[in-house]
């Protein structure tokens, strides 16, 4: 039986055994409340958040934050390295800074200023969606590509449709 | 000893889970490290729970390069086919220090605990 088949059969020998309409989760120094999050009954009798519920949890999340045209906090940047598996190093190198530099911005207090900011969010934005993105994207008018605000603002609203659709 | 990670990082990421718990903020960290756990963790042993079929792992990741920063330990659930392919991965155990969860400083006490815990290699 190759893989395709069997994780066919695995997801037939599951059951959604509850539906938890308001999920608190907790990430990147605030708590969340994401919707309609499904619990599952596995095939060795656990009950568990697969991981298509957590990508929903993360996506939901990512998208608020890199939606809004703000400073990203340390505890912002750092969820977003975790979820996507990026290093800081990576960060330094794509924003053209020293690692030192985004280390200063770990510390208590810092942000990360709003001009690197509003780079990352798109960066991040990107690779968390990019598995769903491709075969989705609408067509986007060339203007919106040349605002900061509304390219931001039209990637929030394709996160939410995105995040249904996956 | 089998490469259990390796195992687990051919599972397609929706077939790798978290058991369920009520919330508190180490679980919501569970959910956060989970993927970097499959990447990047260091399997400590295992121990067989049903025969052939369903392994438990134990799992070591180190988080920074300092001594005095924490890593993670926790424990997967394996269910393999008789064949041995594996079909799920369950996060089941999750220690980071936080809400007096036990604390690791370095794989080598991690390991030590996981002995305790069962865990055996090879």
């Amino acid at each position: 039986m190759d893989r395709t088949q069997l994780d066919k059969q695995t997801k037939e020998q599951e059951t959604v055994v509850e539906v938890i309409r308001e999920y608190p989760f907790q990430g990147a120094g605030k708590t969340w409340i994401i919707k309609n999050v499904e619990l599952t009954k596995t095939i060795d009798g656990s009950t568990v958040l697969t991981g298509h519920e957590i990508q929903k949890i993360h996506r939901t999340v990512a998208n608020e934050l890199c939606s809004t045209i703000e400073p990203l906090t340390a505890q912002e940047l750092d969820y977003l390295c975790t979820i996507t598996l990026t290093q800081f190093k990576d960060v330094a190198h794509f924003l053209g800074v020293t690692k030192s530099a985004v280390s200063l911005w770990k510390k208590p207090n810092k942000v990360v200023p709003l001009g690197d900011s509003l780079r990352l969010k798109r960066w991040f934005w990107f690779k968390v969606f990019k598995d769903i993105v491709q075969n989705t994207l609408p067509q986007v008018g060339i203007d919106v590509l040349a605002n900061d605000e509304h390219i931001l603002e039209v990637l929030s609203q394709l996160g939410r449709k995105l995040n249904k659709a996956g | 000893m089998r490469d259990w990670m390796a195992d687990i990082k051919q599972l397609p990421i929706e077939n790798i889970y978290v058991q369920h718990e009520p919330f508190t903020p180490r679980y919501s960290n569970a959910l956060i490290y989970l993927r970097k756990l499959v990447h990047f963790g260091d399997c400590l042993g295992f121990r067989e729970v049903i025969q052939n079929t369903t392994i438990e792992i134990a799992v070591w990741l180190e988080l920074g390069t300092k001594r005095r920063t924490p890593g993670i330990y926790c424990c997967f659930r394996l269910t393999y086919t008789p064949e041995m392919h594996l079909r799920i991965a369950v996060l089941f155990c999750f220690y980071d220090g936080t809400e007096k969860s036990p604390i690791f400083y370095n794989k080598d006490s991690a390991t030590v605990y996981a002995r305790n815990e069962g865990f055996r290699n090879g």
